[in-house]
């Protein structure tokens, strides 16, 4: 079973996203809800794919992204972003991230991005 | 659209009833079928595609007919023709008045004409809200001075996104410049780069939007509702952020605030605009600059 951690300071974004995933068999194993609880999470759980938000207080997802592939180089992390981010999802493509969903989330192309990520 | 300004017109001067103003929207509605779905049916465009456009309105701050014509899937005349069928929505609404039998047409011309002068419309102004195109109906609420033409896009932009993914009967009041506003509680998002600004939400219809963006229910107003409307905030200014970005402006979303207790904003120029959600009130608060002071 895929196993994803969600990232997300938004109680209603990690519960859509949450549903979206279940809906489609995946198991959500985890939830963090700034950037470094997100990094202890991975570390802990070791997940096969983590979602980091963009914008989060304590360390946003830019930030936690960095740490996640400076420990986990083949971490396969999507961004999630709002429109109009577009400058720190480049950045984030740089520092390694696999790929971008863009709220508010739409399934099918969810579903697109993630199985290209994990190639299934 | 226009039914919503003068039925609520019609309705405080007791002239309709809720009962039949509902019933006259309803049938308006069924009466006027979604873009997308009329250019399927007279397989003008496939599902897919209609998906595809729905999609993208979601990141793209524009109409269904002006994407699906950029994509090259409908030309302009097909959107016209598409835009004619799906009916005038002042003819609609007249038409359901008199067949219900509550004005005549020539009660409905006196009231239209003490309606333009209350509200201080010009000809062309009623135009304009006769036609239901929210773009050019929200300049008519947003006439203060001391409005700039940026806020004016970003409130256009609101506008927009409250009939989409909140309530497609959404009404906006003239919108006013105050220096201080206390709320019972406040979503709030601000955004930082080449100027600092400010978005907060408040009002008594905050649960209203938090159940219909969050798709959940919430009995009162708490930080999780909270959140749900502070997600749509930030759609918002998603958004209004990609519109800066194609001037070349930087502007970066700070993380959302939350403010379950009464809170006070004091500033020099805060733009308040009032819109009608779910029959409650929500203000949409913008302040440009830094210089406020906000106490809870």
């Amino acid at each position: 079973m895929t196993n994803i951690l969600i990232v997300d300071d938004s109680r209603t974004s990690r519960r859509h996203l949450r549903t979206l995933l279940e809906e489609e068999g995946l198991n959500v194993c985890g939830e963090a809800v700034n950037g470094e609880e997100g990094y202890q999470e991975y570390k802990k759980l070791s997940p096969d794919l983590v979602t980091l938000d963009i914008t989060m207080p304590v360390l946003d997802g830019l930030e936690a992204l960095k740490k996640i592939k400076t420990d986990f180089p083949n971490a396969n992390v999507i961004m999630v972003s709002a429109a109009g981010q577009k400058n720190k999802l480049v950045e984030a493509v740089k520092l390694g991230a696999s790929d971008f969903i863009t709220k508010p989330f739409e399934k099918e192309n969810l579903m697109t991005t993630i199985k290209r990520v994990l190639a299934i | 659209m226009f039914g919503f300004y003068f039925g609520k017109y019609l309705r405080d001067k007791g002239l309709l009833t809720q009962d039949k103003y509902d019933e006259i929207l309803a049938e308006m509605n069924t009466a006027r079928v979604k873009m997308g779905l009329m250019a399927v049916t007279e397989n003008l465009m496939t599902t897919k595609q209609a998906d595809e456009i729905n999609r993208l309105q979601a990141l793209k701050d524009k109409r269904f007919g002006d994407l699906a014509v950029e994509k090259g899937y409908l030309t302009d005349e097909q959107v016209g023709g598409l835009l004619k069928k799906q009916g005038d929505p002042y003819l609609l609404f007249v038409q359901g008045l008199t067949e219900k039998g509550i004005l005549t047409l020539d009660e409905i011309d006196n009231e239209l004409k003490l309606y333009q002068q209350e509200q201080n419309f010009s000809e062309d102004e009623l135009a304009a809200l006769k036609s239901g195109d929210i773009d050019r109906i929200v300049p008519l609420f947003i006439k203060a001075p001391g409005i700039s033409d940026l806020a004016k896009e970003h409130i256009a932009l609101v506008a927009r996104n409250m009939v989409r993914f909140i309530d497609n009967t959404v009404t906006i009041a003239a919108a006013e410049i105050v220096s201080d506003y206390e709320a019972e509680y406040m979503a709030r998002q601000d955004l930082e780069g080449d100027f600092y600004l400010l978005t907060a939400f408040c009002g008594d219809g905050i649960k209203e939007m938090a159940v219909k963006y969050g798709n959940e229910e919430f009995s009162q107003v708490d930080e999780d509702a909270l959140d749900a409307v502070c997600e749509f905030l930030n759609c918002n200014n998603g958004l209004f952020a990609s519109k800066l970005s194609e001037e070349d402006k930087v502007i970066d979303m700070l993380p959302p605030l939350m403010y379950v207790n009464p809170v006070k904003i004091r500033a020099n120029q805060i733009i308040k605009i009032p819109f009608i959600v779910f029959g409650k009130q929500i203000y949409l608060l913008l302040k440009y600059g830094n210089d406020f002071e906000i106490n809870s």
